[in-house]
């Protein structure tokens, strides 16, 4: 089996070099010249001093120089650190603080990149234990995790999904999630090396611009968050039912998807394969389903990928009888080596070679896995985590509040599964603060997902008698009323 | 200013949130931050019943939707009750 993912790029591009890699608007890209370009700034980047085990920031929009730069960072030894674009600058600094980078390649820098001439390659692919990516996912106490993926991991888990997923030659793939995203750069990987033609578009901005895209390119495939499917279904017949004939497939992940929405896909797409992936930043796609072949058990999040075990154990970290709740433990050679500059999390969580998800359920004896829910209090907002720590920090600098408590709850509209909700005790001789200014504040300092569209004014939040926020009393509404 | 862009600005105010001290013809709704995406619908909803026009899903894009001069311009090619008022 293919190493890395370099190696099996190069392959492609020997094999079909005229065959289409990339669309984005107008552009196409042959996997052809997606090598060339790739073998062109590798070289650059070495030249600009990266070295293996290099960081190298990536702090740009889904364009095709985005993809080049990915694989030019691997190839020229170097770590890819995804950076959004929109991220406000003072996780940017935090970022660059905690992984020093050599490099920070952003939209204008990948412009420049673009006008290279060709050059041709020559540089070793990467070793398969070296380190490819570094994600940053939000952790619990809102410092983000750095979670390192290496070549091996990469190039296993695309290889399993794709066998999973059936991705063949001529499928035309749309990725509207984020390229900074895990899951968007997971999809990018998996759909490159399985053949397909992978079509960029700038998010799930506006609905009309991913009809077009499907439209347009004859799409054969398209990812996206349970939030953004919410979306979509909303048009019914005369939106993703109009593509029922031509979707082969879709795959939706990183949030759990209402019962309601997943058989209103089952009734626009009878023939298209709809698949939905359980799984963490840590350890990708560890588990799938397939809606229509597993009707009955939509309530599950399908079994475990080919090459991964999933368990349910109890606190000894011992396996748990068939059907028995516990922590959900996931081996295979997609797991994280362990995280980035936290020895003490990584021992906590990664253990010969298992990783502890942080998830409780149980495996059923014919092997679907059944989710009851996370041990901690991270807010997922339409498949983005959201650490309540955060929030609660930048509430409480506002003038008006002297404490915040933050959890996550329905979402009204039935769209982003969870939203942020406040909780606020106000502050001793100060004005009071509207929803709207509480928001602009937040806004100010916060991704726009993390900013709370709910508050609520309390006397006091409930706290353990050491001072600890009870949040599960939060979501309970069990806040004493101000 | 007719009777939808009044009816619009007013609902982007009392629904969406919109500080109507900074909210002028050109104000980026999405692309600003004004609204999260996940409600463009509501919005479409909006534009639907106000115009009594159904949307083509293809149009709802960022050139059509992005402020009130541009949905003022998608609304006349849509035609409908209230824009030309």
């Amino acid at each position: 089996m293919t190493q890395t993912l370099i190696e099996a790029l190069r392959r492609r591009s020997e094999r079909h070099p005229k065959r289409t890699a990339l669309l984005c608007g107008e552009r196409r890209v042959t996997h052809g010249e997606l090598l060339g370009r790739v073998e062109t700034v590798a070289l650059h980047l070495v030249e600009r001093g990266v070295r293996p085990g290099d960081r190298v920031l990536l702090d740009a929009p889904s364009v095709p120089a985005f993809v080049f730069a990915y694989f030019a960072t691997h190839l020229a030894g170097g770590i890819v650190v995804p950076v959004d674009p929109g991220a406000p600058q003072s996780r940017r600094e935090e970022l660059s603080r905690r992984v020093n980078p050599v490099l920070a390649l952003t939209a204008e820098a990948l412009a420049a990149l673009e006008e290279l001439p060709p050059r041709q390659g020559g540089l070793p692919a990467p070793k398969p234990d070296a380190v490819a990516d570094l994600i940053f996912t939000t952790g619990t106490t809102g410092r983000p995790k750095g979670v390192p993926l290496t070549h091996r991991n990469q190039a296993t888990a695309a290889s399993h999904i794709n066998a999973v997923i059936g991705t063949r030659e001529g499928d035309v793939d749309l990725i509207p999630i984020p390229l900074y995203h895990a899951f968007g750069l997971g999809s990018l990987r998996c759909f490159l090396i399985g053949g397909a033609s992978v079509v960029l578009v700038q998010g799930f901005r506006l609905p009309g611009e991913i009809f077009t895209a499907l439209e347009s390119h004859r799409a054969t495939g398209l990812i996206g968050v349970p939030a953004g499917f919410a979306v979509l279904l909303r048009f019914e017949e005369r939106g993703l039912g109009a593509f029922a004939e031509r979707l082969r497939y879709i795959e939706i992940g990183s949030a759990p998807m209402p019962l309601e929405h997943k058989q209103a896909l089952m009734r626009l797409l009878p023939q298209t394969e709809i698949f939905m992936h359980y799984g963490l930043t840590e350890a990708a796609r560890s588990a799938f389903i397939e809606f229509h072949r597993d009707r009955d058990r939509l309530d599950t999040a399908g079994r475990a990928s080919p090459g991964v075990t999933i368990e349910a154990r109890d606190e000894s970290g011992a396996p748990c009888p068939a059907g028995t709740p516990g922590m959900l433990w996931t081996h295979g050679a997609h797991v994280s080596p362990g995280y980035w500059d936290d020895a003490e999390l990584s021992a906590a969580t990664f253990v010969d070679g298992w990783m502890r998800t942080g998830d409780y359920g149980h495996v059923d004896p014919a092997g679907y896995v059944v989710l009851h829910g996370r041990h901690d209090d991270l807010i997922n907002v339409g498949g983005a985590k959201v650490a309540p720590d955060e929030v609660e920090q930048v509430l409480a600098e506002h003038p008006a509040v002297s404490e915040a408590g933050c959890v996550g709850v329905p979402d009204p509209r039935g769209i982003a599964g969870q939203v942020v909700r406040a909780f606020l005790v106000a502050a001793a001789d100060q004005p009071p603060a509207s929803d709207t200014e509480l928001s602009r504040w937040a806004a100010r300092q916060l991704e726009q997902h993390k900013v709370p569209s709910q508050y609520e004014w309390v006397a006091a939040l409930p706290r353990t008698a050491s001072g600890k926020l009870i949040r599960a009393a939060l979501r309970a509404q069990k806040a004493v009323k101000a | 200013m007719n009777d939808f862009q009044r009816a619009l600005r007013a609902a982007l105010v009392a629904q969406f949130g919109a500080d109507p001290a900074s909210l002028d013809d050109d104000t980026k709704l999405f692309s600003g931050g004004l609204i999260d995406s996940l409600s463009v619908m509501d919005l479409v909803t909006f534009v639907e019943r106000e115009l009594g026009k159904r949307v083509p899903p293809a149009d709802i894009i960022l050139d059509n939707f992005d402020s009130i001069a541009q949905i003022v311009a998608f609304a006349r090619t849509l035609g409908g009750a209230r824009q030309d008022s």
